[in-house]
């Protein structure tokens, strides 16, 4: 190992010992010294140089320094036409995803300025056309930071003062101005086209950050996504790296997914909807057998009466199998009837009976009945054979009625 | 642990308020550490406002400042900070960006299209102690990285960060010396 003077010169002749440097990808970094190390039986000459930001060491071979786009720092003139860049209206940005990652790529690797610049500006215009994916939103962080940095090495300011310039020029505050020419301050982005507000249920993926922002719903205009997202979300299926495809294959799934179960779940919903209420009047009966007595409420109260045409069948299925259940219900009915008898008409009761309304009325129906038809029959003479057809029909409508309470 | 140090007076339900809405927003602890006082050499040439980076340097301050600790000083004076290329712009706090210590200031709150003094001062110590952790400017509106004086901070006055940015706090917060 061998730590040469100062006076080296490193590349092209234009770095020295002790500059500061930008890194490509790395960010800024001081040059150490220029070292010889034994690596896989061979010497090497490397300069190394100590990142600032957190003081890791990074070699590079000396032949290789001018290939790999070591720099150094730009100029305050170089920054301050950076500044005049940003703060001009920027172009449309590019909505191929395969050509925008080629050419960002190009550009970070490249480590210039400009090209850095150009990822920054392009991938802000995108991002307020809609979201970044989670790729590019790490891009657009990384060329942030290395801008951040350089202009803060440049200019000697401390980083947030960078930052907060930087954002001058990309947002700028009312009032700003760039040389002398008034900058149009920064608007909110527009509900449904930007990061978050507005959009269609389909985007589930980007749902999913909403949601764990824990952000309700934005007062959106509910315009949709606007077509050039749409493109651009067609674009990202098929991307050529595989390895950016994980998180971008995974939010297409969740779409896909989404897309393919809303409208259907929404339809479920509704058919589930009608069939419940038609499963509810179904099942009521035998769901109220097995409540307690006197927790059932009306049936008036729960909502309109099942159909009459639906009595006769739930009389039939009872007594089968809640004769025993009902038995007091059924000599209570039985002795009402008796009485009921003495005075009631054969013929009657029983053509009555199937037009009665809904059973809770049985209950007061008999002595009401049995008061009218009173004075009518002259000879109750058959009073038992009369009184033993309509207890049956009775003892069982009664039952019912009470199963059903 | 985020600490909160007040260099004047601020009512107790608004510290309260800003410690909750820092404690959720970064999952770390955040306490009342008491008060200090403003550095008088920190004062401008206009005598009107602080100097934010001399302020940090220069306050008599005893809290301890452990690892990975944070401390947050809230004051009601206007700030400034060295001009940039783009001038003079508004300045709501100064962090010492992935450094412990960020000033915010309660400046021009309540006041009118301001948030309240306590989801505004809330939302700018988040803003701050998220450059603490190195997170830059959020495009999202609705994420508290989002620049301050854009119309979007004062939009969405919920504490709370994109997923990004939550992402990159929490593996910060995970790796750190603690």
């Amino acid at each position: 190992m061998a730590n040469k003077g100062t006076e080296i010169q490193i590349g092209d002749g234009s770095l020295h010992i002790g500059d500061r440097v930008v890194y490509p990808n790395q960010g800024i970094c001081r040059i150490t010294g220029v070292e010889v190390k034994q690596i896989a039986g061979r010497d090497w000459e490397v300069v190394t140089l100590s990142r600032e930001e957190d003081g890791a060491t990074v070699m590079v071979p000396r032949a290789k320094v001018m290939g790999i786009g070591l720099r150094k720092v730009a100029s305050v003139a170089a920054i301050d036409d950076m500044f005049d860049q940003l703060a001009a209206p920027g172009d449309d940005p590019q909505l191929d995803w395969k050509v925008r990652h080629r050419e960002n790529a190009d550009r970070m690797t490249g480590g210039g300025l400009q090209g850095t610049l150009d990822v920054l500006k392009g991938l802000h215009a995108l991002s307020r056309v809609r979201p970044l994916p989670q790729k590019e939103r790490e891009l657009y962080d990384s060329a942030r930071h290395l801008l951040v940095g350089e202009i803060a090495a440049a200019m000697n300011l401390p980083l947030h003062v960078a930052e907060d310039n930087l954002d001058y020029a990309l947002w700028p505050p009312p009032g700003m101005k760039r040389k002398g020419r008034p900058l149009l301050p920064a608007a909110l982005p527009v509900p449904g086209s930007s990061a978050v507000a507005a959009r269609p249920a389909s985007r589930a993926a980007d749902d999913e950050m909403d949601d764990e922002m824990g952000f309700g719903e934005v007062d959106a205009e509910g315009s949709g996504e606007p077509k050039t997202a749409q493109v651009a979300d067609t674009e990202e299926s098929d991307i050529a790296d595989p390895t950016d495809t994980k998180d971008l294959v995974r939010q297409r799934a969740m779409r896909v997914t989404a897309e393919e179960e809303e409208p259907e779940a929404l339809d479920e919903l509704a058919e589930d909807a009608l069939e419940a209420t038609h499963e509810d009047a179904a099942v009521q009966p035998s769901a109220k057998l097995h409540a307690p007595p006197g927790t059932t409420r009306p049936q008036a109260k729960r909502g309109p009466a099942p159909a009459a045409a639906e009595e006769p069948k739930r009389e039939g299925a009872r007594p089968a199998g809640s004769e025993a259940a009902h038995g007091v219900a059924r000599s209570i009915a039985a002795k009402a009837l008796e009485v009921a008898a003495k005075v009631l008409a054969p013929a009657r009761p029983a053509a009555k009976a199937p037009a009665r309304p809904a059973p809770p009325k049985a209950k007061p129906a008999p002595p009401k009945k049995a008061a009218k038809p009173a004075p009518k029959p002259k000879k109750p003479i058959a009073k038992k054979p009369a009184a033993k057809k309509p207890a049956k029909k009775a003892a069982v409508r009664k039952p019912a009625g009470k199963g059903k309470r | 642990m985020i600490r909160l140090v007040t260099l004047g007076e601020f009512p107790s339900e608004v510290l309260e308020h800003v410690a909750r809405r820092l404690h959720a927003a970064y999952g770390m602890g955040c306490e009342i550490e008491g008060e200090a006082e403003l550095p008088e050499s920190a004062l401008s040439e206009d005598q009107e406002s602080y100097q934010a980076p001399k302020l940090l340097e220069e306050i008599d301050d005893e809290t301890q400042l452990y690892a990975d600790d944070k401390i947050v000083y809230l004051t009601k004076a206007p700030l400034t900070a060295p001009e940039g290329p783009m001038g003079k712009g508004p300045l709501t706090g100064f962090p010492q960006f992935g450094g412990g210590r960020a000033v915010v200031t309660s400046h021009g709150l309540g006041g009118k299209g301001e948030l309240p003094l306590d989801v505004g001062l809330a939302k700018r110590a988040a803003h701050h102690v998220g450059h603490l952790w190195e997170l830059h400017h959020c495009y999202d509106p609705r994420c508290a990285m989002h620049p301050e004086w854009s119309p979007g901070f004062t939009q969405y006055p919920e504490v709370a960060l994109c997923l990004y940015d939550r992402e990159k706090s929490e593996r910060k917060i995970k790796l750190g010396q603690s």
